[in-house]
Order: C-alpha cells, then sequence, then structure tokens
C-alpha cells in the first residue's frame, strides 16, 4: 500500500494542498470540503496535516454494505465506486482518522484516491512537506 | 451574468434589530469596484454619511474579500472598512489569516454589521445559518481566550474575528484579530465592534468558490508562483521577515526613537532578526494559500517569559514598542507586543501614545502620580500603562485611550510633539530624512500610513523611478513616485493583495489572475493604475465629506519645525515649502484643484 504523508516539522499551515485537493476533485475551493485535513496543535504552533493512510485492513472497506469502498492491491490504495456508493455514511462514522466524508454535492464518499495517480496536492506544496510512502 | 469566484452576495446583519439580510452583488459593482477597497468604497457612500459618528450604532462595519481571496492565488487578504474612530475619515484596515477565506467559504463575499447588540454578543455563521448569540461568557476574555472558547463551544471548524477588552471599552486604536495572529489593527476597527457590543463573529461554510477559466486560472497562478520565487524580496520576508528593517533604518537614521525624537536608536541591534529569532522563532507560519509564510512563531525558549507563545514581533511593532519607547530588550518588546495582541490594542498607536505620554511627562506638562516610574527604557511601567489603557483604568489610560490628537489636545503646548497625521498614530517611517516619505504620510487616505505609498525604497533604497535615482533630500519626482505607488496599490487592495506579495508578483501575474478568476477584462493602457486613482478620488471625496481638507495634508509640528539631530539626514525637516511644492505637483497630477479636491 502507498500513502501520501505529512511531515509537521516542514508544514507551514497555508492550505495549499488543501485548495489544491478540492479544486482538483470538486472543481471549486474550499479546504473543508478536501481530503485533506488541517488540524493545529499547541496553539497553532505545529500543523499536523492529516491525509487518508490507504489501511490494508480498511475498516471503511469492511463496513461498506454495497461493496463500493475496496482496497484495491494492485494500485495500493482504497477506491470508492462512485456508482455503487449509496452515500450512506458508514465509512465516515468507521475511519478513525476522519478521512471519508459523504460530499453533500457529489453524493458519494470522498477521499484521497491518489488522483488516478497524480499527486498535485504534493506537487503543489510550497514547503515540500508532503511525500509518497510505500510499505 | 455569471463572475466565477465571486459568491454573488453579501449577508447583512443589524444587530439592533437581529435582522438579516442577503444583498445580491450587482454587474456594475463587480465591473466597477472589483472587490475589497473598491466594495468598500461604494458600500461606505452608500451606507455612512458624515452624520454617522463612528461609534454610534448607525456607523457600519464591512468584512470584505476579493475576488482571488479562498483560492490558491499566493498572498492574499481580506479588508475591513468602516468610519474611523481615531481619525473620523476613510478606514481600511487589511487582515491575513484564514477568516477572509472562511467568509466566502459560507457563501459570501463580504459582511455588513449595523447597529448595536443590546448586550455583548457573538454572531454564528454556518453557510446560510445566522445565530447571534449572548457573548456573556466572553466578555473581557482576550483575543486568542476569544477565538479558543467560541471554538469550544460550537466547534473547531469556525474561523473567529475577535476584539479584546481594548475593543469593549471603545479603546480608540483597539484592532479586530482574525487567527492566527492576524490583525486588522489600524484606525480603532476594534472600538467599532465594541461599540456594537460585538464581541466577535464566528464563520464557516461549505461553499465552493469556482473561477472562469480553470486552466487559464492554473497557468496564471503558477505565474505568480515564478514570481515570488524569483524575488530577493520574498526570499528576506521568508528567511528574516521585517525585522531585518531594524538596521536599515537606523542607518539611515529614520528609527523612531523616543517619541521620534530621534532617528538613530543607540540598542537598536537588540530588535534586529538574530535576536528575536534566538528568543522564540521555531516555524514558519503561513495564511491561507501563500507560499511566503512570513510568520515566525514558537514559544519564548528560557528565563523571563519562557514558555509564551508568540508570533513576528514585526518592524513596525519594533519601532513603535521598542525604539520608540526607549526600549532594545527584545523580551521585553516581545512581552509588549504580545500584551498588545492580547488586550486588542494596536501596537503602533499604542507605542505612539505611550512615548507622547512619557515626553509630556518629561516636559512637567503633564503628571499623574498613579503613574510611578514610567518612562523611556522601563518596560514594567510601559507594560502596566498599557494594561491600563486596555481597560481605560485611571484617569491618565481613560484619556490616552483616546488617541494622540484627542489627549494632546488637553496638554498645552502638546502639538508641539503629538506624532500623528489626521488623527492616525504616524507608522516607524519618520520622514524628516525622506521629503517623498513625508508625502505619502501627509496623503494617505486613512491618515498616518506607510502602506500606500513607500517610496522610502526609491529615495533611500537606491531604487530608480522613471529611468533615474532620485535624490534623497530633495522633493523633485516624489509626487509623481508618490501617486503612481498609492494608485497600484490601491488597485491590487481590490483584490485583496498581501503587501509583501507585491515585492514579487508582477502587475501582469494579478491582471492575468484576476482575469482568468472572474472573467473580468481590465481594459485600458494601465488599469491599476486608472483603477487605483478612481478608488484614490472616492475615499478623497469621504474624507472631503467628514471635513477633512488640504490643510489636514499635512505633517506633524515634530517633522516640519525640528532639524532632525542625529543620523545621515542630520538637520533636515520637511519645511512648509516643501509640503507645498509636493502638494501642488501631487494634486496637479491626481487632476484635483489647487486645494486638494476632487472636481
Amino acid at each position: 500500500m502507498k500513502r501520501i504523508v505529512a511531515d509537521f516539522d516542514l508544514c507551514t499551515g497555508c492550505e495549499t494542498c488543501a485548495l489544491v485537493c478540492s479544486f482538483t476533485r470538486l472543481g471549486g475551493f474550499n479546504p473543508d470540503r478536501s481530503c485533506i485535513e488541517l488540524n493545529l496543535f499547541a496553539d497553532g504552533v505545529f500543523n499536523f496535516p492529516e491525509i487518508c493512510h490507504q489501511c490494508s485492513k480498511a475498516v471503511c472497506s469492511q463496513v461498506c454494505p454495497t461493496g463500493a469502498m475496496q482496497v484495491d492491491k494492485e494500485a495500493g490504495i482504497v477506491r470508492v465506486d462512485q456508482a455503487s456508493c449509496i452515500a450512506c455514511g458508514q465509512c465516515e462514522k468507521a475511519c478513525p482518522v476522519d478521512m471519508v466524508k459523504v460530499d453533500k454535492d457529489l453524493n458519494y464518499a470522498l477521499k484521497c484516491e491518489f488522483c488516478q495517480g497524480e499527486v498535485p496536492c504534493v506537487e503543489a506544496c510550497p514547503a515540500d512537506a508532503l511525500g509518497v510512502y510505500s510499505r | 451574468m455569471n463572475y466565477g469566484s465571486y459568491m454573488g452576495r453579501f449577508l447583512e446583519i443589524d444587530l439592533t434589530f437581529n435582522a438579516i439580510k442577503e444583498i445580491e452583488l450587482d454587474d456594475e459593482l463587480i465591473e466597477e469596484y472589483i472587490g475589497g477597497k473598491g466594495f468598500g468604497v461604494k458600500l461606505y457612500q452608500d451606507y455612512i454619511d458624515d452624520s454617522v459618528e463612528p461609534l454610534n450604532p448607525d456607523n457600519v462595519l464591512f468584512f470584505l474579500t476579493g475576488p482571488l481571496t479562498g483560492t490558491f492565488a499566493p498572498a492574499m487578504r481580506s479588508v475591513v472598512v468602516t468610519r474611523s474612530p481615531l481619525t473620523g475619515g476613510w478606514l481600511d484596515s487589511y487582515f491575513g489569516g484564514y477568516f477572509g477565506q472562511a467568509i466566502k467559504y459560507a457563501g459570501y463575499d463580504g459582511l455588513i454589521i449595523k447597529g448595536k447588540a443590546d448586550h455583548i454578543s457573538y454572531i454564528l455563521i454556518d453557510n446560510g445559518r445566522i445565530e447571534i448569540k449572548s457573548g456573556i461568557k466572553l466578555k473581557h476574555l482576550s483575543t486568542s481566550e476569544t477565538a479558543a472558547k467560541v471554538k469550544e463551544l460550537h466547534g473547531n471548524k469556525y474561523r473567529v474575528a475577535s476584539i479584546g477588552p481594548a475593543g469593549e471599552e471603545l479603546v480608540k486604536y483597539s484592532l479586530i484579530s482574525c487567527e492566527n495572529n492576524r490583525q486588522a489593527g489600524r484606525g480603532g476597527a476594534g472600538a467599532v465592534m465594541g461599540s456594537k457590543n460585538l464581541k466577535a463573529i464566528a464563520v464557516k461554510g461549505e461553499s465552493l468558490i469556482k473561477v472562469a477559466d480553470k486552466d487559464k486560472f492554473i497557468k496564471a497562478v503558477d505565474k505568480a508562483n515564478q514570481d515570488l520565487a524569483q524575488s530577493a524580496d520574498i526570499d528576506n520576508f521568508r528567511e528574516n521577515g521585517t525585522p531585518s528593517s531594524v538596521p536599515f533604518a537606523n542607518e539611515i537614521g529614520m528609527l523612531p526613537t523616543e517619541n521620534y525624537y530621534k532617528g538613530q536608536f543607540a540598542e537598536a541591534e537588540g530588535l534586529e532578526t538574530e535576536p528575536q529569532e534566538e528568543l522564540f522563532w521555531n516555524r514558519d507560519l503561513a495564511c491561507s494559500g501563500c507560499p511566503i509564510a512570513c510568520g515566525k512563531i514558537g514559544r519564548i525558549r528560557h528565563g523571563k517569559y519562557s514558555g509564551m507563545l508568540t508570533d513576528t514581533v514585526e518592524y513596525e511593532t519594533l519601532g513603535l514598542l521598542g525604539s520608540n519607547l526607549g526600549l532594545g530588550d527584545i523580551r521585553e518588546v516581545t512581552k509588549l507586543a504580545n500584551l498588545c495582541d492580547q488586550l486588542g490594542l494596536d501596537t503602533i498607536s499604542a507605542g505612539g501614545a505611550v512615548g507622547f505620554l512619557i515626553e509630556a511627562i518629561d516636559r512637567n506638562l503633564y503628571s499623574d502620580p498613579e503613574l510611578g516610574s514610567l518612562d523611556f527604557g522601563k518596560a514594567e511601567a510601559i507594560r502596566e500603562m498599557i494594561k491600563l489603557i486596555a481597560f481605560r483604568k485611571g484617569r491618565t489610560a481613560d484619556l490616552l485611550a483616546e488617541g494622540v490628537e484627542e489627549f494632546s489636545g488637553k496638554i498645552v503646548g502638546g502639538d508641539k510633539f503629538a506624532i500623528h497625521i489626521k488623527g492616525l498614530e504616524t507608522p516607524a517611517w519618520p520622514p524628516r530624512g525622506a521629503p517623498g516619505m513625508g508625502l505619502a504620510l501627509m496623503t494617505a487616505d486613512r491618515g498616518g500610513c506607510h502602506q500606500r505609498s513607500f517610496p522610502v525604497s526609491h529615495e533611500v533604497g537606491g531604487l530608480e523611478w522613471q529611468g533615474k535615482k532620485l535624490e534623497r533630500l530633495s522633493t523633485d519626482g516624489k509626487a509623481s513616485l508618490v501617486v503612481y505607488q498609492q494608485n497600484k496599490l490601491a488597485a491590487l487592495d481590490t483584490l485583496v493583495k498581501c503587501d509583501f506579495g507585491t515585492y514579487g508578483i508582477s502587475e501582469e501575474s494579478y491582471k492575468l489572475m484576476l482575469e482568468a478568476a472572474t472573467g473580468l477584462e481590465l481594459s485600458g493602457d494601465n488599469p491599476w493604475q486608472e483603477l487605483g486613482a478612481r478608488i484614490w478620488d472616492e475615499t478623497r471625496k469621504i474624507n472631503m465629506m467628514h471635513g477633512f481638507d488640504k490643510e489636514d495634508d499635512t505633517l506633524p509640528a515634530r517633522f516640519m519645525e525640528e532639524p532632525l539631530p542625529d543620523g545621515p539626514a542630520e538637520g533636515h525637516m520637511i519645511t512648509e515649502e516643501d509640503r507645498e511644492e509636493m502638494l501642488t505637483e501631487y494634486y496637479r497630477l491626481r487632476g484635483w484643484n489647487s486645494d486638494g479636491e476632487v472636481n
């Protein structure tokens, strides 16, 4: 499996990753609807961006009643099949890091799926705080 | 017509009547005024006339975004516009951070706040759901405590703008704090918010900001980011921050020292970048969407005040709370800056006010036995004075909370060393050794401000203007430079740009980003100059409506009657003849009459 990881030591909290994400996935800007969460800890000194861990034993996939959420071992990520997702929100409830959300406009579960192999958020980060980690 | 990155409406909240209204943006407003400062000019004229006193419920507080705010266009901010309680005139006060962006995500291009709540309150905006809540639990909390409390009550997704105790007490130079550590600092917008019994505004939302042409927008933003990457000035903001201006200002004799009496400070070295870096800098912090990350945040590592969380102490603050108060110990200046931020006081005006008070005491023109050992260089007494001002505790604090102009009027001979322009205490660029800076300050639309034009880089820093170097102490060529800079910056304040970004991003890149985001087309040979000149005419009309005239386009007596006693421009000042000559040329270039009136 592989995942996008964030280095809090470099992150400036600028949200560019989240802005790029929502622009790419939804066609517009709003970091709160992106697949990245910027968590401000310690009174705003440190930023700990959270991005889907692409679990190999993905609980979101296990609770999905329609099989829309699948671990794609070949690609190394967890994918959502938009056509079979019924937006029931079970994945959203089950995810331990809140990295799946049923998007209100798309009406299916939105999570990081590596944008067809591209990683525009990683490329856009002005602080080089994001990278791809494989395991 | 669809204009891409606009949300298409303002939210108007009347606190007196608990009334909410959405107002659609019309095509003319967008095409003529673009956003930010431009919207502010039009709304000000629609909502505020001269009968509206600044701290009366009828005054209106506008929080305005621009068409690029909330996108990934680099270095964008938002603006508060209102009638200033300090100057009685036009006020636009800019802030970075995340609050302005959240207004757009909630579905609005701006907030219009009218009236007055019957007791201390705060506003929650969650998409189109608006609630006005009792703020009793927030009373006298600091700015950051207020933001934290609102989030504790309603969730971390909210972005919060708040006032501190100083705003609640209507201190005329109180600020609005927009998380994190970003303030609409100048001119007393915090007091206007306080006069409405409004302690905080919290905003969140799920709207998407769309752009008119995605591919073009990506290309335009890439170009702007390249501009920034190639700029040495931007590198300096990122690496050293504005404290790196301290040695420059001190060397050229423009570092305000002891209520602007001098232009050089013997302990200036203590205020430079390095001592601050060693004291607390830990990591870079950026506003939303900004690759510059000028903020340097951390906790004081050891010794006195250890553990105190603080952001960069910027040059202006170092000048006004440091050298201007005779303080060269960065630890003490950092503490004062932090105190002002938390109490909700503008550090520039607070430093100016305390500096004036100390000089009045030193000249035996004013006394108050309760003030103890207040003097230049006395950190503890200065700290106590600032706390008293924020709560208006005691006779002196209550007087000083009105600002230098008003306080000085109560002291015989006070006008000789009262450092303000149009009622706004001046920034840390005293102009005796740079007449162009003098013109910039005397003509700035919100009063004593260095952000509308900053000719120092040309006059003293060696940059060329119209193909030639300017002579530092001469008035030649200064008016045209000031007009050009004021027009450019006013135009870009419609977007709303960050000042630092303009050091890297070209005018062409701003134009391309705006056009791609909105579908608007800027016409004319020099669209930013034309737009800026139009806006500058309108803010002039607003100030004329409030009774300002040529007599107010002037400098403090200290800069025009007392030769500078030190530094490379020793012996120099800006004479009445200099002023007259520069203003005549300035008015001519603007197409105003010889009395400075817009025809």
